[in-house]
C-alpha cells in the first residue's frame, strides 16, 4: 500500500489500476479526473454508468471501498490507500458479524429546541435569525461543507479559519441576519463563483455561540416524535447513526435537478449541469473538453459561463425555450436591474468564448459506444424535429431546471403544492413559513424554486416563527425587513419561473427503448405499455414496471415519469401521484438502522463529540467549524469496522 | 426467485363512469373487495356490480402489505378460512389465469423462549387436528431451512426451535389485486376509481345506496370492506365497531443475491423477513401501540425492530433499507376479523383482519360473497360474525400470534 505522501496527492487503486487525487476529493471526482467513465455495470442490460448527478441524488456512481458495501463515489471522499471497484448492484453480504445495538430507542431521546435541516442559504439564514433571538440551533447537513448549492465550497474549505477560505474580498464584511449576502447572487441567475458572498453567512454562523454545525451528517427519516409536538430524526453519517428529537424543526432542503431522459442519457458523460458544476466548484474538475450544455432556465448559463472560465470548450448552449417567448415572459425582469446586469455577464463571458446560446431546441439523442460521442439537437416545434445537427463531444449537461426536496416534510405528512404545469410538489407554508404539521417550518426551495435571495429571507421569517414557537422574541423590524424584501424576490422569481417552462410536448423525443427509470433500466415502451393497459396512476405504473424502485426510489425518475405520463392520461402531473411517495432521504444500512455503529458521540466519530454539547462555547464552535474538513470528518473506515465488527 | 415477471400483461381494467344503481356495491377496492366482486360474479352469477374505491385500487393496504401467506392458526374456525384460502391460493393463477408469483417457500415461526415452545407445540398438534402441514423443528432444523439464521445461544432472542408451514409463502400484492379487478371486470364489474363514500342511505332499516365524491350512487346491497377505515364508515349508519386502528410499518431493502430461501417470523420480536422475486429484503415490523389513522409509524418501533432482526439475520447489517412505509389495520378485541351480517338489511361488513388479511384475500371474497348473495354467512365466515363480541364466542388468536401476518 502505497505511503501517505503528506502534502500532494494521494494514491489509491480503482480496479487495480493505479491512480492519484488530491486531498479532499471525492471519489468520483478523482476518478473522473483520471479519465475513468465507467464505475459500475447495469444489473439488467450490462451498461456503463459513471457520476451523473454528482450531488449524491442519482446513486449512478456506486462504487465499493475495500470490497464493502455500494457507496456513492461522488459524496465519499477519497482516501489514501483505497482500494475501490466498480459498485454492480446485488450484493452478497455473506461474511458479516453479529452485531450488538447500542442505540436503545426507548432510551430517552436527546432533545434540541429547534433543529434546522440543510445549510444551503435557507437553513443558514433561519439559523441565524433563530440564535440572535436567542434559540440554541443545531444546523445539519449532508454535505461536506455547508453552503448548500449555490455557496459550495471548494473541498477542504472552512469557515472558521481564513488560511482555508476561498474567499474573496466580500468575506471579510460580517454578516448579520439583516444583511444580505445573496443580494447580489438573486434568484437563480447567481453565480458559480467558490466562496464569494457566501462566506459571510457562514462565517457568522460558524461564529455564533449558539449555532452547531454539524455537516456529513444526512438526516435519512423524519417521524413524530415522543415529546408533544416534538418530531424524531435520524441522523446518518457513514459508519454512525443517531436520533435527535426537535421541539421546532426548519426544514430547508433545498432543491433538486429536473432530468428529463433521452435517448443515450444513460450514456457515462451526460451529467446533470448541476452535477458539473460540483465537480468543479468543489474539486475543479471539468466535466470535458468539449461540452454541450442543454435543457431549460437561467441555471444553464452560469454553468456553461463557469465551464468557459475553467477553459473548456462549451461547443453551445441549447435552451427549450424560444427566444421570443421567454423575452415577452421575462419582461417584469425589467425591475430587477441587478439580475439583468448579472445575465448580461454570462452571456458576455459566452459571447467573448464564441458560445452560440440557441432557443427552441433541445437535446433529441447522445451516441457513443461507452461514453457520449456527440449529441444530436434539435428544433423542436409542432411539425416535429427540424434542423437536426449532429455535435461531437465528450460530456453534455442536460437540466430543466429544479423541483424542491419534500422527502422529509411529505414522511412527516406536511401539506404540499403542486405546481400547474411543472412535475414535483412544494411544500406548503404559510405567512410565517409555518407547514401543516405544528412546530415545523420549511424555508427556500424546498417550498418553491425563487433562487437563492428567496431563499435566505425565507429562512429568516422561518427561523424567527421557530424561535417565537419556542417562547423566545424575535426582532420585529427585522421580520418586517424580511418580508418586504422577500416580496421583491418572489416576484423576480416567478418573473423567471414563467420565463422558462416545461415544453408539454418534451416526450415526442423519446424513442421506445429510451431508458426511463436509469436504477431499474425501465424502459418508455413498458411505461406506454402500462398505460394502454390500464394505468392510471404512478403507483400502479411502478408495479407494473418497477420504475422508480430503484436505489434513488425515483427521485430522478419520477418527476420525469410524472410529466411524461400525465399528458397521455389528458391530467395534470399533479394528479397521477407520485413514484416515491415515502422514500426515506437516504438510502441507510439495517446496521446502522438498528442502532448499531456509533453515535454522534460515539468512538465512531470523534470530531462529532465536540459538535454535539448543545451550549457549546466558542471553542466547540471552532471544532464544528473543521468538520467541513472532510479529511477530519468522515470516518468511514472506522465506521464500516464498527458495523461488520460488532462495535 | 428466479421466476419472470411478465413484461406485457393483457389490458387490466376499464374505468367506467358509475351507473345510477346496482345490485351490489362493494365499498373498498382493495384485495379484498376485489376478490369478493370476482366470486360474486364467478360463483353467483352476480355481475351487476361496482367496486367503490377513493383511491386507486389497490393502493391501500393490499399495496403496503409484507405478503405472508399462511394457514397455521391456533383455532379451528381460522384454520378454517386461512386453509380454504390457502387452497385457493395454490390454484388461483390459473384460475385468475394471471401470474400472481405464489412462491410455497414455507413459512418458519420461531420460538424464543420456553413459553414460545410450549405454544407452538400446542399449535403444531392442533394445526395437524385441522388439517394444515405443521411441523414442530429445533434450532439445527431450522438452520436447515434458513442457513443465515442465527441459532446461537447467546443472543437476546435465542432461537430455541421453530414451528414451519411449507406449504406457506409469498405473492406478489399488486399482481393478485390486478389479477383480482382484471377478472372481475372482465365479468362485467364496474371497478370505480377516486370515488369516496361519505354517506350510506337507509331507509326503514334497509340500505338503499350511498352518497359518493362522484354522485349518488343506489344499490340493492352495500358490502363493506375498507380494512383500516371500517369504522369510519360502520359509524355513517350509528354501528360502533370493536376495532381500533393502528400505524403498522413494513420496509424494503436494496437488491441482494438470492441468500434466505424461506420466510422467516417472530412473533417474540415482532419482526418477519422474507426475500421477494427480485431480491430485496422485505422486513416488517409488529404495530406501533397507539391508535392513528395516518399512514405513520414511529421510528423507535423500526429502530427496535430492526435491532432484534438483525441478531436474528447478522448477514444484513451492511444492506441498505431504500424505503419505510406504513399502513392502518384495523385490530379486533380478539384478533380475528368481521365477516358477516350487520343489524341493517343489506349491508354487509369484512373487517378486522389487522395485521394478517392479505394471506386471507382470496378466501374472505369467496366466503364474503356467498354471504352478500345469500343474505347468510358461509359457514367458514359464520364464526366471524359482529355479534360474538356480545354473546362472547371469541376467537382469541392473540396468544399463539401477536402479531398475525
Ligand atoms: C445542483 C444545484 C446547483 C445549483 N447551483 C446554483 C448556482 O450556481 N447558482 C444559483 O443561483 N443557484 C443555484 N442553484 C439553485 C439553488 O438551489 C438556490 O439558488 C439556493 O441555493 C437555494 O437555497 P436553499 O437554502 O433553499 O437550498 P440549497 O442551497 O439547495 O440547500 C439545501 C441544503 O440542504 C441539505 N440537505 C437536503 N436534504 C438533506 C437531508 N435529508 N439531510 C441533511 N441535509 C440535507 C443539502 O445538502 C443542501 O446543502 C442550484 C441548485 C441545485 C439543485
Ligand atoms: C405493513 C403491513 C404489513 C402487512 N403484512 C401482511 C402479511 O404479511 N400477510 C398478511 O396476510 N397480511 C398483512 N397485512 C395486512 C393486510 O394488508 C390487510 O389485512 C389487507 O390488505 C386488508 O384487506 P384489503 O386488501 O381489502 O385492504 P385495503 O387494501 O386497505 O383496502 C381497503 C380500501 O378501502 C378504501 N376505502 C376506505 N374508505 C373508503 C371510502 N370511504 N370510500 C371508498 N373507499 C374507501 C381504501 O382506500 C382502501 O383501498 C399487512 C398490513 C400492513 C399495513
Ligand atoms: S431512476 Fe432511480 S428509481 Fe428510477
Amino acid at each position: 500500500m502505497p505511503e501517505p505522501s503528506g502534502t500532494g496527492a494521494l494514491t489509491f487503486r480503482f480496479e487495480g489500476r493505479e491512480l492519484t487525487a488530491t486531498p479532499g476529493a471525492s471519489i468520483g471526482a478523482a476518478l473522473w479526473a483520471a479519465g475513468v467513465r465507467h464505475f459500475r455495470t447495469t444489473r439488467t442490460l450490462g451498461r456503463p454508468r459513471a457520476l451523473y448527478c454528482g450531488i449524491g441524488q442519482c446513486f449512478d456512481c456506486l462504487v465499493r471501498v475495500g470490497g464493502g458495501p455500494p457507496v456513492r463515489a461522488c459524496v465519499t471522499p477519497v482516501r489514501d490507500g483505497d482500494d475501490v471497484s466498480r459498485g454492480d448492484t446485488a450484493s452478497d453480504w455473506s461474511g458479516s458479524a453479529c452485531l450488538a445495538p447500542r442505540r436503545d430507542p426507548d432510551q430517552s431521546p436527546d432533545v434540541r429546541d429547534l433543529v434546522v435541516v440543510g445549510a444551503g442559504p435557507a437553513g443558514l439564514s433561519a439559523a441565524l435569525a433563530a440564535a440572535e433571538a436567542g434559540v440554541a440551533v443545531t444546523l445539519l447537513d449532508a454535505g461536506a461543507t455547508p453552503g448548500g448549492q449555490i455557496w459550495r465550497q471548494p473541498a477542504g474549505f472552512e469557515a472558521g479559519s481564513a488560511a482555508g477560505s476561498a474567499a474573496g474580498p466580500a468575506a471579510s464584511s460580517a454578516v448579520g441576519s439583516t444583511a444580505d449576502p445573496a443580494a447580489s447572487s438573486v434568484a437563480g441567475l447567481a453565480g458559480g463563483k467558490a466562496g464569494g458572498k457566501g462566506v459571510g453567512a457562514l462565517r457568522a454562523v460558524a461564529a455564533h455561540p449558539r449555532i452547531e454545525v454539524v455537516t456529513g451528517a444526512t438526516v435519512v427519516m423524519a417521524m413524530p416524535g415522543t415529546a408533544a409536538q416534538g418530531v424524531r430524526l435520524l441522523v446518518e453519517r457513514p459508519g454512525a447513526a443517531w436520533t435527535v428529537e426537535a421541539r421546532t424543526l426548519v426544514l430547508a432542503t433545498g432543491a433538486a435537478e429536473l432530468s428529463l431522459p433521452f435517448p443515450g442519457w444513460d450514456l457515462p458523460g451526460v451529467l446533470t449541469p448541476g452535477g458539473a458544476q460540483a465537480l468543479l466548484k468543489a474539486h475543479g474538475v471539468l466535466a470535458g473538453s468539449r461540452i454541450l450544455v442543454a435543457g431549460t432556465g437561467p441555471f444553464l448559463w452560469p454553468v456553461a459561463a463557469g465551464l468557459c472560465r475553467a477553459g473548456a470548450r462549451v461547443v453551445a448552449v441549447v435552451d427549450a425555450a424560444t427566444p421570443h417567448g421567454a423575452g415577452r415572459r421575462l419582461a417584469g425582469l425589467a425591475a430587477h436591474p441587478a439580475l439583468l446586469g448579472q445575465a448580461a455577464g454570462y452571456l458576455r463571458t459566452l459571447a467573448a468564448a464564441r458560445v452560440p446560446v440557441l432557443g427552441g431546441r433541445a437535446v433529441v439523442a447522445a451516441r457513443g459506444r461507452d461514453r457520449v460521442e456527440s449529441v444530436t439537437v434539435a428544433r423542436l416545434g409542432d411539425r416535429g424535429q427540424r434542423d437536426r445537427r449532429e455535435y461531437p463531444v465528450d460530456a453534455v449537461c442536460a437540466g430543466w431546471g429544479f423541483i424542491p426536496s419534500v422527502e422529509l416534510a411529505r414522511s412527516l405528512g406536511c401539506a404540499e403544492d403542486r405546481h400547474p404545469t411543472r412535475p414535483g410538489s412544494a411544500v406548503a407554508v404559510d405567512g410565517d413559513q409555518a407547514t401543516s404539521v405544528p412546530g415545523v417550518y420549511a424555508a427556500g426551495e424546498t417550498t418553491g424554486i425563487g433562487g437563492a435571495t428567496v431563499s435566505w429571507w425565507e429562512g429568516a421569517i422561518a427561523g424567527a416563527s421557530a424561535a417565537r414557537a419556542l417562547g423566545a422574541v424575535p426582532d420585529a423590524g427585522r421580520i418586517r425587513l424580511a418580508r418586504r424584501r422577500l416580496r421583491y424576490a418572489r416576484h423576480a422569481a416567478r418573473t423567471l419561473d414563467r420565463g422558462f417552462p416545461l415544453d408539454p410536448g418534451w416526450p415526442g423525443w423519446l424513442a421506445p427503448d429510451t431508458v426511463i427509470c436509469r436504477c431499474e433500466e425501465v424502459t418508455w415502451r413498458r411505461i406506454v405499455d402500462a398505460v394502454d393497459e390500464g394505468s392510471t396512476d404512478l403507483r400502479s405504473i411502478k408495479g407494473l414496471t418497477r420504475c422508480g424502485m430503484g436505489w434513488c426510489q425515483g427521485r430522478v425518475c419520477g418527476p420525469a415519469t410524472q410529466s411524461a405520463v400525465a399528458p397521455r392520461l389528458g391530467l395534470p402531473p399533479g394528479a397521477v401521484g407520485d413514484l416515491a411517495t415515502r422514500p426515506l432521504a437516504a438510502p441507510i444500512p439495517i446496521g446502522l438502522l438498528a442502532g448499531a455503529g456509533g453515535g454522534p458521540d460515539g468512538d465512531a466519530n470523534p470530531d462529532a463529540d465536540a459538535g454535539s454539547e448543545a451550549d457549546a462555547g466558542p471553542e466547540a464552535d471552532a471544532a464544528s467549524g473543521a468538520d467541513a474538513d472532510p479529511d477530519s470528518d468522515v470516518a468511514p473506515d472506522a465506521g464500516a469496522e464498527v458495523v461488520a465488527g460488532g462495535g | 426467485m428466479t421466476e419472470d415477471l411478465p413484461e406485457h400483461p393483457d389490458f387490466l381494467w376499464r374505468n367506467p363512469e358509475p351507473k345510477r344503481h346496482y345490485d351490489v356495491v362493494i365499498v373498498g377496492g382493495g384485495g379484498h373487495g376485489l376478490a369478493t366482486a370476482y366470486y360474486l360474479a364467478r360463483n353467483h352469477g352476480i355481475t351487476n356490480v361496482a367496486v367503490l374505491e377513493r383511491g386507486w385500487l389497490a393502493g391501500g393496504n393490499m399495496a403496503r402489505n409484507t405478503t405472508i401467506i399462511r394457514s397455521n392458526y391456533l383455532w379451528e374456525a381460522s384454520a378454517g378460512i386461512y386453509e380454504h384460502a390457502l387452497k385457493l391460493w395454490e390454484g388461483l393463477a390459473e384460475d385468475l389465469d394471471y401470474p400472481i408469483l405464489f412462491s410455497q417457500r414455507g413459512v418458519l415461526n420461531l420460538a424464543h423462549s420456553q413459553q414460545d415452545v410450549r405454544e407452538g407445540a400446542r399449535r403444531v398438534h392442533a394445526n395437524r387436528l385441522s388439517g394444515v402441514d405443521a411441523h414442530w423443528l429445533d434450532p439445527g432444523q431450522v438452520k436447515e431451512v434458513c442457513p443465515i439464521v442465527n441459532i446461537s445461544p447467546d443472543v437476546r432472542y435465542p432461537v430455541l426451535g421453530a414451528t414451519y408451514q411449507p406449504r406457506a409463502g409469498i405473492a406478489k400484492h399488486d399482481y393478485v389485486a390486478w389479477g383480482f379487478a382484471r377478472a372481475a371486470d372482465a365479468l362485467g364489474v364496474d371497478l370505480i376509481q377516486h370515488c369516496e363514500v361519505t354517506g350510506i342511505d337507509v331507509h326503514d332499516g334497509r340500505v338503499t345506496g350511498l352518497r359518493t365524491t362522484r354522485g349518488p350512487i343506489g344499490a340493492g346491497k352495500v358490502a363493506l370492506s375498507a380494512a383500516g377505515h371500517s369504522s369510519v364508515l360502520a359509524r355513517m349508519v350509528g354501528l360502533d365497531l370493536p376495532v381500533q386502528s393502528h400505524p403498522l410499518q413494513a420496509l424494503v431493502s436494496e437488491l441482494l443475491e438470492p441468500v434466505h430461501p424461506t420466510v422467516v417470523m417472530s412473533n417474540a420480536v415482532h419482526v418477519y423477513v422474507s426475500q421477494a422475486h427480485k431480491g430485496e429484503l422485505v422486513m416488517g415490523a409488529g404495530i406501533d401501540a397507539y391508535n392513528s389513522y395516518s399512514q405513520r409509524g414511529a421510528l423507535r418501533v423500526i429502530e427496535r425492530q430492526m435491532s432484534a432482526a438483525l441478531e436474528l439475520f447478522p448477514v444484513f447489517a451492511r444492506a441498505h433499507v431504500l424505503r419505510t412505509w406504513g399502513g392502518i389495520v384495523d385490530v379486533t378485541p380478539d384478533a380475528s376479523a368481521i365477516v358477516g351480517l350487520t343489524p341493517i338489511d343489506g349491508l354487509y361488513v369484512n373487517c378486522g383482519w389487522g395485521t394478517g388479511g392479505f394471506k386471507a384475500t382470496p378466501g374472505v371474497g369467496w366466503c364474503y360473497a356467498h354471504t352478500v348473495a345469500h343474505d347468510e354467512p358461509h359457514p367458514l365466515n359464520a364464526p366471524f360474525r359482529l355479534d360474538r363480541f356480545s354473546t362472547g364466542a371469541l376467537i382469541d388468536e392473540h396468544g399463539a400470534a401477536a402479531v398475525a401476518h
